[in-house]
């Protein structure tokens, strides 16, 4: 068994996403930095698909129960294991009682942990976990003080592992989205000009950013499909959809987000400037 | 039958039907017919009354069978416009669910009486799902209630609330912020995420509403909940 010591911030159970259900307007859910995803189960030997802990910035403590192993990747660069400065990328041997907490990060904002034999029961076929809705993860929330997770009793094989995180990049590359040319001239000039600053409202929903003025003839077009990637032109600025985002929308979709890029998008914290770079 | 098909991203597209015949429905009908074909690759689906929104993987998805898959069909209209039997609704317009019914009525010019009654003798059609999981887009609004959105959207609508905008009525399925006029409030779970079957309403099911009292509406949340 694990136990949240310190929640930290907007923790939550996620895997890869839950797929199938858009036609009812479920969101897709699951991490928003898959990169970091693959990096952290590859240090405890998982599967592809298998559910991990996304916490936000620094402060989540975790308690072991039992004899596990623990991959820590993504913006953490620093852990403590009882109180002990450890490197991210690396495997930890947890022994009983021991106690993990996220220390440092950096070049981002979003850290993975995957834990050997983490026991979530899946919904819809996903581990993840949708906060609006209450679906999936540990009861359909976040994670908090006092919550126990069960672990597998058996001790995973021994693998010691190391990596390192591949650099990140502020550049966007994105497509013309089907509304693109609700832009005036200047908008559409602006939009790859001087970059947007990610807003502080920015959350597992989507970024919000503030930059460089783009205008659109109408904001309110039929609802219409969106995706994780989309960019809406809101009358407050543009967003870029996560994976919490809704499944349709009505406002104009001006561009999308390569899916390599995605990793990026879900790092960009508040404060942080990204550049727009036409496909 | 002409689609137009638009790329959305590098991992999804929107269909459009091109035809004025199409309703509001066709695009889940198209829905079906892809889905029940053998074109590999094709992760979900987001029908809207207006296109089709088509999410692949990458590596597997392969446009041109999908085109010629397209160049092939033909969708009978008629058979994408009602699905199921109609089903009634119970709704309950007591005050303190109606929490936008006075602003409606002062916005509309009309008196709540004849709101509801107006309301309440309406058919109505789910035309897609979206915004929430299964918060129905339902046609079959009377035009003499045609109000637009709110200009602030509330912070904290409750589940169960039907409300209307923009030509349309609809259902919460869970408590959100939202900017269409509440008027009245449902004791039936519209969705049950933790049941075999969390959506048990198609696009294209018909429903008209039952308005019940206070009283009977306690009773059936009583026993849904």
């Amino acid at each position: 068994m694990l136990e949240i010591l310190k929640p930290g911030i907007s923790t939550s159970i996620q895997d890869l996403g839950r797929f199938g259900f858009r036609n009812y307007g479920v969101p897709q859910s699951g991490v928003l930095d898959k990169r970091s995803y693959y990096d952290a189960i590859e240090l405890i030997s998982g599967q592809p698909g298998q559910p991990v802990i996304e916490t936000f910035m620094a402060g989540l403590k975790i308690r072991f129960y039992n004899e596990t192993l623990v991959g820590v990747s993504g913006a953490a660069v620093q852990t403590l294991l009882n109180g002990k400065v450890t490197r991210a990328y690396r495997t930890i041997r947890i022994k009983e009682g021991d106690e993990l907490q996220i220390k440092k990060f950096e070049k981002g904002w979003i850290s993975y942990i995957a834990v050997a034999g983490m026991q979530i029961n899946p919904s819809m076929g996903s581990y993840s976990t949708t906060k609006s809705i209450g679906l999936g993860g540990f009861n359909g929330r976040m994670l908090k003080t006092g919550d126990q997770i069960l672990l597998d009793k058996m001790i995973p094989e021994l693998e010691l592992r190391s990596s390192e995180r591949k650099p990140s990049t502020n550049k966007i590359h994105i497509t013309k989205g089907p509304e693109f040319d609700h832009l005036d001239y200047e908008s559409k000039q602006n939009l790859f000009l001087d970059g947007f600053v990610v807003l502080p409202q920015s959350d597992r929903m989507g970024l919000r950013l503030n930059g460089p003025k783009l205008k659109a003839s109408s904001y309110d077009i039929e609802s219409k499909p969106v995706y994780p990637g989309t960019i809406q032109l809101t009358p407050h600025g543009p967003i870029i959809l996560l994976s919490d985002c809704q499944t349709t929308g009505g406002y104009p979709r001006i561009g999308h987000v390569n899916s390599v890029d995605m990793d990026n998008c879900g790092q960009s914290f508040p404060g942080r400037k990204i550049l727009f770079v036409e496909n | 039958m002409n689609f137009k098909i638009i790329p959305l991203g590098d991992s999804a597209l929107e269909l459009t039907i091109d035809n004025s015949e199409k309703g509001t429905f066709a695009h889940s009908e198209l829905m079906r017919m892809i889905n029940e074909s053998s074109i590999a690759g094709i992760v979900d689906f987001t029908p809207t009354t207006s296109s089709l929104g088509l999410k692949y993987d990458q590596e597997t998805f392969n446009l041109e069978a999908l085109r010629s898959f397209l160049g092939d069909i033909n969708i009978d209209f008629s058979r994408s416009r009602i699905k199921g039997q109609l089903k009634e609704i119970p709704i309950c317009y007591e005050e303190k669910f109606a929490i936008d019914l006075g602003i409606l009525c002062s916005k509309l010019g009309m008196i709540p009486e004849d709101v509801v009654r107006i309301h309440s003798s309406g058919l109505y059609t789910i035309d897609m799902y979206g915004f929430l999981p299964g918060f129905p887009y339902m046609s079959g609004l009377d035009p003499r209630l045609n109000v637009s959105r709110k200009k602030e959207p509330s912070l904290s609508i409750p589940p169960g609330s039907v409300a209307i905008a923009n030509g349309k009525c609809g259902i919460y399925p869970f408590e959100s912020p939202g900017g269409w006029y509440v008027l009245g409030r449902t004791p039936i779970k519209m969705v049950d995420l933790h049941s075999s079957n969390p959506f048990p309403f198609s696009i294209g099911q018909q429903l008209k509403f039952k308005p019940i009292d206070l009283e009977e509406y306690n009773e059936i949340h009583a026993r849904n909940s």
